[in-house]
C-alpha cells in the first residue's frame, strides 16, 4: 500500500482523524467538569500540547546524544528538527495556558502556574538554541555545540521545574491546582485521545520539516558541487 | 604530568596572564560596586532589605557574566585554543581550568560585593556567603563551556548573555531562596544538586565543544 | 455564547492557526526551494551546452544546512 512508503502522509491523516475526533469530544460529549464548569474543556488541548513539547524536546535530545555518540552527521538535523517541533508546541503552550489563566483568574499571566513559567524559561533557552546555530559556521564543531546545548536542554527542564517549585516559597504563597484530584474516566479517554493526536501532528510535522531540511541541505551541496 | 598537575598549571598560566594585563579583573569589581549603586537609586526608599537581597544576586549574575565574556578573549586574539585543544591533556583539564579561574575572579569580586552590600543595604550573614559559595559553582562550571561555545560563534558577546541567563534563572532562585526564605536549608540543598549535575554534564561535555 | 465558551473556543483557533501558519511558512520554504532547484538545473543545462560535464562528486554527508 502507498501509504507505506509514506510515513509522512499516514501520520498527517492519522493526526487529523485523532484531533477531530478528540476535539469533537472535548467539545460535545464529555460532562462538564464539576468544579471548573465548562472553562476546564481548555485542558484537552493545552496539556497534550505542553506533553508533546516535551515529547520533541525529549527526542532532539535524544537525537543530540546520539550524535555525540555515533558521530553521524544525520543526527544534527534530526536534533535540530525535533527541537524545532518543541518551540512550536511550546509557544502553543504559553499562548493556550495563557488563554487558561484568563478564564480562571481574569489575568493572561500567572507566576502562579508553574507550567506556564517553565514554558517560557524553557522558550528563551531554545530560542537561544537557535541563535546559537545561526551564529556559528556550519561545521562538526557547530553540530556537537548544538547536541550539548540540546542535552543541556533536557537537564533544565526537571531543575527549573524545581526552582519554580521552590520559588513559590518566596514569590507566590498560595498554590493554584488546576485539575482536581479525581479526573472522571471519560475524561481521561478524551484526554488520551487529544494526547495522541498532538503527538502523532508533532510527529507529521517533524516529518515534514526534516524532509524539507534534507532538501535544502542536498541543493547547498549540489550548488558548491556545480559552481 | 597528572590531571590535577595539569588543572593547576593551566589555571595559574590564566591568573599569571591577568595579573600581568589586568584586563578583566578591576573591570568586574568596578562593575559589581556600580550596579549596587545603581540599585540603591531604582529601589524606592520604603522597599524592604529582602528586595535588596534580590538585586545582590543580579549583580552577582551580570557580573559573572561580564567575567565570562571576557574568559576566552586571550584564547582566541592569539588563536591558542586550537594549540591548547592539540596539547597532550585531558580536554576536560582546560575546562576546569579555567572554570577555576573564573571561580578565583568571581570570588574576589564578591570579596568586594558582599562588604558593600553589607554597607551599603543589609547585614551579610554566614547562610548568604555558603550560598554565594555554592552558587559561585554552579555559574563558573555552565558559564565556562557556555563561554567556550559564545567563543566560536560569530556573535561572541552577545551570544553568551542569552545562552547564560535561562540556565541561570535555577541559580538565581536557589539564591534568593536562601537569601530571603525563613528556613534556607532546601535553597542551599537545591544549589549543590544544580552544582552537581551541571559540573557533571559541562565537565562531560566540554571536550565536543572545543575541539574541531 | 458564554464567555467561558469564547475563551475556551479560542485556545482551540489558536492551536489550529498555528498549525496553519506553519503550512504558510512551508508553502514559502517549497516556494524558495523551487526556485533554487530551477537555477541549479539551469546552471547544469548551460554547463552540458558548454561542453564541460560537470562533476558532480559522491554526495558528501549533508551538514551545511541550517
Amino acid at each position: 500500500m502507498w501509504l507505506r512508503n509514506n510515513r509522512g502522509v499516514a501520520l498527517a491523516s492519522t493526526a487529523a482523524l485523532l484531533l477531530l475526533g478528540g476535539i469533537s469530544l472535548a467539545f460535545f460529549w464529555v460532562p462538564d467538569d464539576v468544579d471548573q464548569g465548562f472553562s476546564q474543556r481548555i485542558f484537552y488541548i493545552h496539556v497534550p500540547v505542553a506533553l508533546t513539547a516535551y515529547a520533541c524536546f525529549g527526542w532532539g535530545a535524544w537525537k543530540a546524544l546520539r550524535l555525540l555518540w555515533t558521530r553521524e552527521v544525520r543526527y544534527d538535523l534530526e536534533s535540530y528538527t525535533a527541537v524545532h517541533m518543541g518551540v512550536i508546541f511550546g509557544i502553543l503552550t504559553l499562548v493556550t495556558g495563557s488563554i487558561w489563566a484568563r478564564i480562571s483568574w481574569g489575568v493572561w499571566w500567572s507566576w502562579g502556574e508553574r507550567q506556564l513559567v517553565l514554558f517560557l524559561v524553557l522558550f528563551l533557552f531554545y530560542s537561544a538554541y537557535f541563535m546559537l546555530r545561526y551564529s556559528t559556521e556550519p561545521g562538526p564543531r557547530r553540530e556537537r555545540m548544538s547536541a550539548v546545548y540540546a542535552l543541556f536542554g533536557v537537564v533544565l527542564i526537571p531543575v527549573s521545574f524545581l526552582a519554580i517549585r521552590l520559588a513559590e516559597g518566596f514569590i507566590h504563597p498560595t498554590v493554584f491546582t488546576r485539575d482536581g484530584p479525581q479526573m472522571a474516566g471519560s475524561m481521561f479517554f478524551v484526554f488520551c485521545v487529544c494526547l495522541a493526536g498532538t503527538l502523532t501532528l508533532a510527529g507529521a510535522l517533524y516529518a515534514n520539516e526534516l524532509l524539507g531540511k534534507r532538501v535544502d541541505a542536498s541543493l547547498r551541496e549540489l550548488e558548491e558541487a556545480l559552481a | 604530568m597528572t590531571y590535577f598537575g595539569d588543572v593547576a598549571a593551566l589555571a595559574r598560566k590564566d591568573i599569571l596572564l591577568e595579573l600581568r594585563s589586568r584586563d578583566t579583573l578591576p573591570a568586574m569589581l568596578l562593575f559589581v560596586v556600580s550596579t549596587l549603586v545603581v540599585f540603591h537609586f531604582a529601589l524606592p526608599s520604603d522597599s524592604s532589605d529582602l528586595a535588596a537581597g534580590g538585586l545582590l544576586w543580579v549583580a552577582i549574575v551580570f557580573t559573572a557574566l561580564l567575567g565570562l565574556t571576557r574568559a576566552f578573549a586571550a584564547e582566541r586574539e592569539q588563536r591558542l585554543l586550537d594549540g591548547l585543544v592539540l596539547a597532550p591533556c585531558d580536554r576536560s583539564a582546560i575546562w576546569l581550568a579555567k572554570g577555576a579561574s573564573v571561580m578565583a575572579f568571581l570570588l574576589l569580586a564578591e570579596a568586594v560585593a558582599l562588604p558593600a552590600f553589607a554597607l551599603f543595604f543589609a547585614p551579610v550573614d554566614a547562610t548568604l556567603v555558603a550560598a554565594v559559595l555554592l552558587a559561585d559553582i554552579g555559574i563558573a562550571a555552565v558559564g565556562t563551556l557556555l563561554a567556550a561555545m559564545a567563543a566560536a560563534s560569530r556573535a561572541r558577546e552577545l551570544l553568551l548573555p542569552l545562552l547564560f541567563l535561562p540556565l541561570a534563572i535555577p541559580v538565581i532562585v536557589g539564591g534568593v531562596g536562601a537569601t530571603v526564605a525563613e528556613e534556607p536549608a532546601r535553597y542551599l540543598g537545591f544549589l549543590a544538586l544544580y552544582d552537581l549535575l551541571f559540573a557533571i554534564l559541562s565537565w562531560a561535555s566540554f571536550e565536543y565543544v572545543v575541539t574541531e | 455564547m458564554t464567555t467561558a465558551e469564547k475563551y475556551v473556543t479560542a485556545a482551540y483557533l489558536v492551536v489550529l492557526a498555528v498549525v496553519l501558519l506553519y503550512v504558510v511558512i512551508y508553502a514559502f520554504k517549497l516556494a524558495r526551494l523551487e526556485r533554487e532547484v530551477t537555477r541549479l538545473a539551469k546552471l547544469a543545462a548551460e554547463r552540458r551546452a558548454s561542453g564541460e560535464v560537470p562533476k558532480v562528486e559522491a554526495a558528501e554527508p549533508l551538514r551545511t544546512a541550517n
